[in-house]
């Protein structure tokens, strides 16, 4: 049997022939830089640079927020040109600092760090590192590294997962990285089972990219606690608890932590850039973006500095103007409305496509909710059950624990919005929660 | 400012709908309706004709101008299922009366599809029964078909299954299977029937939990009383019964487990009502009584996957 989670999933069209054997180009920095101080889930940063300073590439223009929080990096040398309000891919909106271009990137010096093989390095002080290198989780969820990594007393982590799957359709800037920043990426795997403390690391991909697996088996033939472990092509396949169920076998209950299980799970992304952070010095102050949708001409990978409007990426990428454009994977990413928002830590992609929504109909109780959903749930209840208000039910029912991968929605026939009805249950129950 | 469309993930469909999901079911149906035409003659064209056509009026008649529905095509499968269940010889103004039971008193009036606790067609069947008894038992056998057995004449009037209740005599499988044997339009060829059963299945229209236990149930249990299990899954309206009726996913439960017992419900009503009932087929009323249980059993059945959060 191939490495899969046991249930549900789906297989969506996945479109990622777009963009999947082309090499990732540099974007040049545009002219001005929106740099978001709430990027990150957590404490946004606190702005310690003022107007009309000058900065250097890769200088701390704010600091960490807080204990979930990290610091924010200017991702060019030049001038804070103000501070203003943009919105955020997902809508809401952050206090943001701009930067204006000198087009020297000038380097500030380096970030600080042992000069020593990550095996001999104290856990500690790599996890301090990932906090100063601003590093957050570039698969989307954009969690602070280093807060992860800041184990509670008594846990044990074994085993490291890197998150190579991307399950998402159209996504590619995972696969190319894993291609192209191999030294980085084996870097990273070092330094994260050097700050867990585990024996092992499983590389998990998907089985669509076997030029990845294979590079990747090659690669890791020296490191005999390294694997690389083919998992079918099933989305959400990329989803933490399904992965590790199918790397480990293990299974993580609803309300626990990975780490209760023993595993630690980071996208390659995140994992290659720790790796390219500790090589160079230079926090992290680019990503790579995929920009594709079958509503670009020039749909490809590019390497783009945080902060750079998404009007730069969809000039270079001919967009031709469609309904919709998403910050990220078509599955799970919000739309946005507005083509200034910046490219963030979190930005995996950007999709242009237009999209014919459908009025939604009855639900005639099919089940196929309930076939796709890989939780096991019962998402033909949410609906019924937050209109009559009734939360608890929707509590025990384990809506709170449903990890958005919207197969629900993918495959209802009636059209019906249930992610999005998911989504309003939680708040609902939240806010009660909070006025109890 | 830009003219950007904001909708909410996923942003990507399977593209399915609910009429792809009845047009499915009507092009299986259309293997029965043949047989249908095939054995009973041009009779039952026009039959099924009236059925599906006054089903989508009364559908149209009955929905506000503003929440037009026929085009789900449900009402078409209703009308269309319901002729099937009907005898060949019923009067044709009986039909629509029929169907506006079906449609409005079995679904509409509950709010229309996804709403309806019953089977509609079955629904529609069952009023018809109580109301005109005679004309929907009195059956005719098809045009050349065989019945070794004397006084052949005096017993046309005779479905397989009165035949085996009242007169101990049992009708060949393979006659049986073809579907060359009195009973309603839909119900005799278990080929067509399972033809179109076959489409569903391989469409992954209908989850194979329901009919599989309904008949397994009704063969073991048909065994255990000593009567021939083969015959019973091939005469009477099992087999449409089983894969067309039991299967409609607003009146079934939706749990897997809640399917399987489902089934097995439907399979012992079945088999009381063959072997002790005043009728000779009990395939209407067990899927009927199992629908008013339905939503019970999905209760019983629910995974309990979550822990609710503790709350201060």
């Amino acid at each position: 049997m191939r490495n899969t989670f046991p249930r549900g999933g789906i297989h969506p069209p996945d479109g990622k022939e777009l963009t999947s054997a082309q090499a990732t180009q540099k974007l040049p920095a545009p002219q001005l830089l929106y740099l978001p101080l709430g990027q990150h889930l957590g404490a946004p940063s606190q702005s310690i640079v003022e107007r009309g300073q000058q900065v250097l590439l890769g200088e701390k223009i704010a600091e960490s927020g807080g204990k979930v929080g990290v610091p924010v990096h200017a991702s060019v040398s030049g001038v804070v040109k103000d501070f203003t309000t943009t919105t955020m891919p997902n809508g809401t909106k952050s206090l943001t600092v701009v930067l204006e271009n000198d087009g020297k990137d000038t380097p500030a010096p380096p970030l600080r760090r042992p000069q020593r093989e990550p095996e001999e390095i104290a856990p500690e002080e790599i996890v301090d590192f990932m906090e100063e290198a601003g590093l957050v989780g570039m698969g989307g969820a954009a969690f602070p590294t280093h807060v992860k990594y800041r184990l509670p007393e008594g846990t044990k982590i074994d085993t490291l997962i890197v998150n190579g799957a991307e399950c998402e359709p159209f996504l590619t800037c995972d696969h190319r990285l894993m291609l192209e920043d191999t030294d980085d990426l084996i870097l990273g795997i070092r330094l994260m089972m050097r700050a867990s403390g585990a024996t092992r690391a499983i590389v998990g991909i998907e089985e669509n990219k076997p030029d990845a697996i294979a590079l990747l088996e090659e690669r890791f033939a020296g490191l005999p606690q390294v694997e690389v472990k083919k998992v079918k092509l099933k989305y959400p396949q990329g989803e933490e608890r399904l992965l590790i169920k199918a790397a480990t076998g293990r299974e993580v209950a609803p309300d626990e932590l990975p780490s209760k299980a023993g595993v630690i799970v980071n996208n390659v992304a995140t994992v290659a850039a720790l790796g390219q952070a500790f090589r160079t010095g230079m926090p992290l102050i680019e990503r790579v973006v995929t920009v594709t949708g079958p509503g670009v001409e020039k749909p490809g990978n590019w390497r783009v500095r945080l902060g750079t409007p998404v009007e730069e990426l969809l000039g270079a990428a001919a967009w031709r103007g469609t309904t919709t454009l998403l910050a990220g994977g078509p599955m799970t990413a919000p739309a946005i409305f507005d083509l200034k928002t910046p490219v963030t830590k979190a930005t995996s992609g950007l999709v242009a496509l237009d999209e014919k929504t459908q009025q939604a109909g009855p639900c005639i109780r099919c089940g196929r909710c309930v076939q796709a959903c890989p939780f096991g749930r019962m998402p033909l209840y949410f609906g019924p059950y937050l209109e009559q208000g009734r939360l608890d039910e929707l509590e025990d029912m384990g809506l709170l624990h449903c990890r958005e991968c919207g197969c629900c929605s993918y495959v209802c026939p009636a059209h019906r919005p249930i992610l999005q009805t998911i989504r309003l249950a939680k708040a609902r129950i939240r806010n009660r929660t909070r006025e109890v | 400012m830009d003219k950007l469309k904001v909708t909410p993930p996923p942003h990507l469909h399977s593209g399915d709908q609910i009429r792809f999901v009845m047009r499915d079911v009507l092009v299986a149906l259309i293997p029965a309706c043949l047989a249908a035409i095939y054995f009973f003659g041009w009779r039952a064209l026009l039959m099924l004709a009236v059925g599906t056509g006054s089903a989508v009026f009364w559908e149209w008649l009955l929905v506000s101008k503003e929440k037009k529905t026929i085009g789900d095509l449900s009402a078409a499968v209703t009308g269309m299922l319901l002729t099937l269940v009907l005898p060949p010889s019923l009067p044709l103004w009986l039909i629509p009366i029929g169907t506006l039971i079906a449609i409005g008193l079995g679904k509409l009036i509950f709010g229309g599809l996804g709403y309806n606790p019953f089977n509609p067609a079955l629904i529609g069947r069952a009023a018809l029964m109580a109301s005109w008894p005679a004309a929907m038992t009195s059956w005719f056998w098809p045009k050349g078909a065989s019945l070794p057995l004397e006084n052949f004449n005096a017993l046309t009037t005779a479905t397989p299954l009165v035949l085996a209740k009242y007169r101990g005599f049992q009708v060949g499988y393979s006659q049986l299977f073809w579907g060359n044997v009195a009973g309603s339009l839909g119900e005799t060829s278990a080929f067509a029937i399972l033809l179109g059963a076959a489409y569903l299945i391989i469409k992954r229209r209908i989850d194979l939990r329901i009919p599989l236990s309904y008949l397994a149930t009704v063969f073991i249990l048909m065994a255990i009383w000593g009567r021939d299990p083969v015959f019973h899954l091939l005469a009477g309206g099992l087999l449409l019964g089983a894969f067309f009726m039991a299967t409609d996913y607003v009146t079934t439960p939706v749990t897997p487990r809640g399917r399987i017992v489902f089934g097995i419900g439907c399979g012992i009503l079945t088999v009381l009502i063959r072997l002790f009932g005043g009728y000779p087929e009990g395939v209407n009323y067990s899927i009927l009584l199992m629908n008013a249980l339905s939503p019970l059993l999905e209760r019983w059945t629910m995974p309990v996957p979550g822990r609710r959060s503790s709350r201060a």
